[in-house]
This record gives structure tokens, C-alpha cells and sequence, in this order.
């Protein structure tokens, strides 16, 4: 019996002492581009503990770190277009773009899920 | 110790106490509270034959009562074509073509719209699918500050017994409804019956519900949604979710011009909009002649990827360039619609 208390005891005081893994969250900016890169496929972007596997990178005024997304041709082709499309005309209006991004905190670059423009 | 024993036997043998009466409590009808100003101003007068009740349920739709519209109540007889919805003290839009400045000021705004009875109004029986819609002729938000319409509740969230309603209207009041009405009040009480057969929520009692008025007017859930239409004394309410797809006209191919307000591409499956008016859609955009409606199309590696890239085209250049858009559409739900067609204009 005392053993069994024992082991149930480890179990959950690793559990609650484990170290957590890095959750994935998600991020929002609105902002101008500074910078909008594309690049050969697998070349990547980022230093190697802060690396982005993506052929699209941007840069936002003001913002730490940089956003991106892939560019290959797989299922998710025409969608990254259409982002790359809305992210060029924001670029080159000079208009704020809202972006959407998964980021693995301390980390400072993450990956595009959404790309939106608006008007008043 | 004296002082508050006495305070409890006076508030025990009071007068006031129910149990002590007589006579049945005299107590307004819809006359809980008058409804503070400011608040569920969506709901409004319908002048149609006679005075109503009616609510706002988007920018462009008010829902009321069939026989509000209709003289006819055991057949869809007498049904006029044009009613007048009447916001009741509101806020409205500055009119810059005047010197002063009329937001600052409190006043009703007259919107006048085409009727469309359900189309089966009386089938059932007396007074079944007693619903009408009133589509205004100008956009609500375009001459009232502020509207927030009352969205009619999901089909699969119906009201269950005992579930506390809220009733609104513009009524007559009092015992027997033998007294006048005064303004907008709203009362909130239990939902005892739901009626088979003829479907009818049973909210009121002899002494508390709705009065000649009151007709058209809301029954809201908790989530301060739909759940029904005042139609007929006390408290008889039809029910909303037998209709929601007539009121949203979901299936239906309609259009709307404007310029876009917001674009945007984001990842296969994100989706947009949440479960219960969900559009599983790439691309999303929002236009000025339909405030607060979202319209989506898939942009995928598919047979369609040609049509819907040239679409995704076309919508970026009215974006960058601010014109004018016509798109035709499905309606998904109360909120979003499926894109059919695009046209530049």
C-alpha cells in the first residue's frame, strides 16, 4: 500500500515539476512592411535556433523578429499566393497589413496564417 | 433587536405580501420595467395595419408579426406591400447637409421597407408561421448612431421549459390591457408551454405577457437572441427556430454592392467566423452595402483554383483602388454568404 502511495506520488509530483515544453501561440500585427523577401526554396531565413523554413519573409516597422510562410508547389499553392498577392499590395501602397502568426515564444520569428487589409 | 423584530412581522402580514391578497395582483402587463433609453434600441414600432412591435435583426431586416402585415389571421389575405418601421428614441446620424448637428439629440427615425409574409403564414392553423419581414430602403446604421440589431437565435438553440424569456413591446398595459400603453417595456418571466400542433411558446399568464401592441415584438433568450415573435395575448410567441432559414433567406442567391472594407487570405481550413455561422473559406471580405456580413470563397489546388485566383484578382483591385464591387452570393447564415459571382463595376 505504502509503495503504491509512493509511486502515485512520483507520478504526479513529475507531472507537475516536468519542465513544460514551449507552447505554439498566436500572434497579431498591424503594421507597414519593411521588408518583403522571397527566397529559393530551402534556402530559410534565420539564425539556426530561430530558423524559418519559408521562401516568403517579411519585415514589419518597429517589430522584433521576422514573419513567413512556404511558397511550394503542394495543396496549400494557390492560398500562400493569394497572401503573398495581399502582402505585395500592401507594400506597395504603404498601407498597414494585419497578419496573423503562430510564434514558439522566446522565439522571435513565426509563421504567417493570415493576411488581411482594411479601410475605414 | 425590537426594531427588526418588528420590521419582519410588518413585512410578513403586509398588505403587499401575495399570499395576503384577495383580489388577483394588479400588475401591468409588459409593465415590469419601461426598457432604460439607450438599450435594445433595435426594437422599435411597426406601423403597418395598425401599431406593432418589430426588431431589428440586421442592418437592412426587420422582423415582426404576419398579421401586423396582413388583415387576414386563418388566411394570408389583406397583406400590404410597404410598412414603416419607427425607431423610437434614438441617436441619429448627423445630416451634414444641415447646420446643426442632430446626433446630439434624441428623436425617432422613420425607415420604410417592402414586406414579405411567410410563406406559410395561417397553414398550420390560426395565427401559424406568424411571421413577416420588413426589408427598409436604406441601411439602419446609415441614419440611426450606434443600432445594435437583436440577431434572431440559432435553430438548434430553441427554448426549453422554464428557460427565462425576455418580452419587449410597445403595448397596451395593465389588467386586462384596458390601459394605455407606455412606451417600450420589457418583462421577464418563465416559459411554461411549449404548444404541439400549432407550435406556440406559452410565456404569459392572465396577468402578465403582452397586450395589442405588443404583436411582432421579441422574445429574447438569455443571450438577449430571438427566440420568439409575439402573436397573440398572453404571451402566445411563435417560435423562431421553425423559420430561421426563411428569415435569413439561407440557400438563397442574393446581392450587394459596395466597396471592400476588409480583405483577407489566411491558411486551408482556419476558416472564418465562429461554429455556429462558420464559412470554410481561404478568402473573406467585407463590403460597405452589407456592414457586419462576411462573404468567403475556398481558394484551393482545384478545379475551381482558376476561377477563384481570377476572383481573388479582381477583389484586389477594387481594394487598391476603392471601387465599387457587385457580388452575388449563397447565404450561409445570419452573418456570412458564400461568393457565387464578382462583378467590377
Amino acid at each position: 500500500m505504502k509503495k503504491s502511495c509512493l509511486i502515485l506520488l512520483t507520478i504526479l509530483l513529475t507531472s507537475f515539476l516536468a519542465p513544460q515544453a514551449s507552447a505554439e501561440l498566436l500572434g497579431h500585427r498591424n503594421k507597414q512592411l519593411s521588408m518583403l523577401r522571397i527566397n529559393e526554396l530551402g534556402s530559410k531565413f534565420g539564425p539556426s535556433n530561430d530558423q524559418l523554413d519559408v521562401e516568403v519573409v517579411v519585415a514589419l516597422s518597429g517589430v522584433e523578429g521576422n514573419f513567413g510562410f512556404q511558397l511550394r508547389n503542394d495543396k496549400n499553392r494557390p492560398v500562400r499566393q493569394g497572401m503573398l498577392d495581399l502582402l505585395r499590395d500592401a507594400f506597395n501602397n504603404g498601407w498597414n497589413v494585419n497578419i496573423d502568426y503562430d510564434i514558439n515564444p522566446p522565439r522571435k520569428n513565426g509563421f504567417i496564417v493570415r493576411v488581411w487589409l482594411t479601410k475605414p | 433587536m425590537r426594531i427588526l423584530l418588528s420590521i419582519v412581522t410588518w413585512l410578513l402580514v403586509s398588505p403587499t405580501a401575495h399570499s395576503q391578497h384577495d383580489d388577483p395582483p394588479i400588475l401591468f402587463i409588459l409593465g415590469g420595467t419601461p426598457v432604460p433609453t439607450g438599450e435594445f434600441e433595435a426594437v422599435g414600432i411597426l406601423s403597418g395595419i395598425g401599431s406593432c412591435t418589430a426588431t431589428l435583426i440586421d442592418d437592412e431586416t426587420v422582423l415582426t408579426a404576419a398579421h401586423c402585415v396582413c388583415t387576414g389571421q386563418s388566411t394570408p389575405t389583406g397583406c400590404i406591400s410597404e410598412a414603416t418601421f419607427i425607431f423610437k428614441n434614438v441617436l441619429p446620424v448627423d445630416d451634414p447637409a444641415t447646420p446643426e448637428n442632430e446626433s446630439t439629440t434624441r428623436r425617432d427615425v422613420r425607415l420604410t421597407g417592402s414586406v414579405r409574409v411567410h410563406p406559410q403564414y395561417t397553414s398550420a392553423g390560426w395565427l401559424s408561421n406568424d411571421f413577416a419581414l420588413v426589408k427598409l430602403s436604406h441601411l439602419a446604421s446609415e441614419l440611426v448612431l450606434n443600432v445594435r440589431p437583436i440577431p434572431v437565435e440559432i435553430s438548434d438553440k430553441s427554448p426549453k421549459l422554464q428557460d427565462m424569456l425576455t418580452l419587449i413591446g410597445f403595448g397596451r398595459t395593465g389588467t386586462g390591457c384596458n390601459s394605455a400603453p407606455m412606451g417600450k417595456r420589457q418583462i421577464t418571466l418563465p416559459l411554461w408551454e411549449i404548444s404541439t400542433g400549432n407550435v406556440t411558446l406559452r410565456i404569459g399568464t392572465p396577468n402578465m405577457g403582452s397586450c395589442p401592441g405588443d404583436s411582432g415584438g421579441p422574445a429574447l433568450n438569455t443571450s438577449n437572441n430571438i427566440v420568439g415573435v409575439s402573436s397573440s395575448i398572453p404571451g402566445n410567441y411563435d417560435p423562431t427556430y421553425l423559420a430561421y432559414d426563411w428569415i435569413y433567406g439561407i440557400g438563397a442567391i442574393l446581392a450587394t454592392t459596395g466597396s471592400i472594407t476588409m480583405l483577407r487570405v489566411h491558411e486551408i481550413g482556419s476558416g472564418f467566423g465562429p461554429p455556429t455561422d462558420f464559412i470554410d473559406s481561404e478568402v473573406v471580405f467585407q463590403l460597405t452595402g452589407k456592414p457586419g456580413f462576411t462573404f468567403g470563397f475556398e481558394l484551393r489546388a482545384d478545379g475551381r483554383e482558376s476561377s477563384h485566383r481570377a476572383i481573388l484578382d479582381l477583389l484586389r483591385d477594387s481594394f487598391n483602388t476603392g471601387r465599387n464591387v457587385r457580388v452575388e452570393y449563397s447565404v450561409n447564415g445570419p452573418t456570412t454568404g458564400q461568393v457565387i459571382r464578382v462583378v467590377q463595376q
